[in-house]
């Protein structure tokens, strides 16, 4: 796993200490730590199956470590992209947005993001009237709307062509601005991009 | 000069206005061969003990119409068989969920159901005879009918609940609330509406043979027991006619609710 950080100022605020987990007796995590800022970005590579997933689904706080310590979590606001989209199909756009904010400008935010990515006037469409792109900048758009103090995504611009990639990319760095944003990717542009 | 939209919406329109009339058409086409053999038969047998001919069953029908008894017979058994359903509906949903959630609740559980399954409904009926009053007696056969089919239909619906969901719902800090709201009703709905259709007619005929059997005051059962009593074919035939009836309009009727709460909380994907 290749752990590359672009940050000012690195105070470490997250701290992950060897973490080991094991499926069926597989080690997936031996001993991984990892030291994370406030605010930052760090994009995390790696061949598949290397356990990427399941260590940004521990720093989550989504499944529990065989052994380790997750340190600096705590009362954090965490705002997380699933690998896939996980759109509740039986409502439309705007609703899947607006089921995860409490408020009364919980519409309006939900509209802002969805235009925000691209899908104004997309508000009553269902995930599955929807392309795969489309449902995965939805997916963003709930995630930037909800918010948090930590980011984190996973590979989360797949699906996206080169131009629209791009963008999200750009919006996703001002959306995560002053916050620490954990990506990954298996994509080299993605990253350059990201660590610009 | 009409627009290539304006030609598409009235194609639209016309295609679904004809499929409508076609499946009318065809109802009335279907309800009248059924009409003529049942005439033919009638005629050809020629003893309204046997078969009667639909004249006399119409004229029955509308002297019974005309009589109190008639629509209080039809009200009572409705309510009676309502009632039983409604409880079925009630106890199998919350046995769904405690059976989901604990594995002795299910293991206590699951012979009780096997032998309701299993066990003949004139058995249940002659013994509800011993326990309770007449009146009851239909309402209590409802709810023993219609409750495996609820509890088997409501625990597939909790247990098709999509994980990767809930634990998106955890992430985004929902509410049980809102959980309940967004995940679970929505996919519990359709196979709510499964019960509700299968449950219904189950609980229409299992009410009326325990109203036939038990011959509580004010019943369509005990109706259908005196016209046979007394020979009267034209009357048994006119309020099996009504059983019929009333099974397909409280069907429609409830599937149209069901539709209603599937469209307004989100039951069907589109």
């Amino acid at each position: 796993m290749i752990f590359k950080f672009n940050v000012e100022d690195f105070k470490a605020s997250y701290v992950l200490k060897d973490i080991t987990k094991k499926f069926n007796g597989n080690v997936v995590l031996d001993n991984i730590s990892l030291e994370m800022p406030e605010k930052g970005i760090l994009v995390i590579s790696g061949y598949s199956g290397i356990g990427k997933t399941t260590f940004l689904r521990i720093m989550a706080n989504l499944i529990a470590p065989d052994s380790g310590e997750r340190i600096g979590f705590d009362n954090k606001r965490i705002a997380y992209l699933f690998q896939e989209d996980r759109l509740l199909p039986w409502f439309d756009l705007l609703t899947n947005i607006t089921c995860v904010l409490q408020g009364e400008d919980k519409e309006q935010k939900a509209k802002y993001w969805l235009d925000q990515v691209g899908l104004a006037n997309q508000y009553a469409k269902y995930p599955s009237e929807l392309s795969g792109g489309m449902k995965r900048r939805a997916a963003l758009a709930r995630m930037f709307a909800f918010g948090g103090d930590l980011y984190i995504l996973d590979e989360p611009f797949k699906g996206l062509d080169k131009e629209l990639k791009d963008r999200i990319i750009e919006i996703t760095k001002n959306a995560c601005k002053g916050k620490m944003l954990v990506v990954v990717t298996h994509d080299k542009q993605e990253e350059d991009l990201l660590l610009k | 000069m009409q627009t290539q939209l304006e030609e598409n919406c009235l194609v639209k329109i016309f295609t679904t206005r004809d499929s409508k009339i076609n499946k009318f058409l065809r109802t009335v086409l279907v309800l009248t061969v059924y009409f003529l053999i049942w005439a033919l038969l009638a005629g050809m047998v020629d003893e309204e003990i046997l078969i009667p001919k639909p004249a006399s069953v119409f004229k029955s029908l509308l002297a019974l119409s005309r009589t109190v008894l008639f629509w209080r017979s039809i009200l009572l058994s409705i309510g009676r068989i309502l009632i039983g359903f409604f409880l079925a509906l009630v106890v199998g949903t919350i046995f769904a969920i405690l059976t989901v959630k604990s594995k002795l609740v299910m293991d206590l559980f699951y012979p009780l159901i096997s032998s309701v399954k299993a066990t003949p409904v004139a058995s249940f009926i002659i013994l509800a005879l011993f326990w309770l009053t007449t009146g009851r007696v239909p309402i209590f056969i409802c709810f023993l009918m219609v409750l495996p089919t609820v509890w088997t239909n409501i625990r597939e619906g909790i247990l098709n609940v999509d994980e990767d969901l809930v634990e998106m719902s955890r992430i985004y800090n929902f509410t049980p609330y809102a959980r309940f709201r967004y995940i679970y009703v929505p996919t519990i709905i359709p196979f709510f509406r499964a019960a509700f259709a299968s449950g219904l007619g189950m609980a229409w005929k299992a009410g009326v043979a325990a109203e036939v059997i038990g011959r509580p005051d004010l019943s369509i059962g005990k109706e259908l027991y005196n016209a046979k009593i007394y020979l009267d074919m034209p009357k048994m035939f006119a309020w099996t006619f009504v059983v019929i009836l009333i099974s397909i309009i409280l069907e429609k009727l409830l599937i149209f609710l069901m539709n209603h709460i599937g469209r307004r909380y989100g039951g069907y994907e589109v």
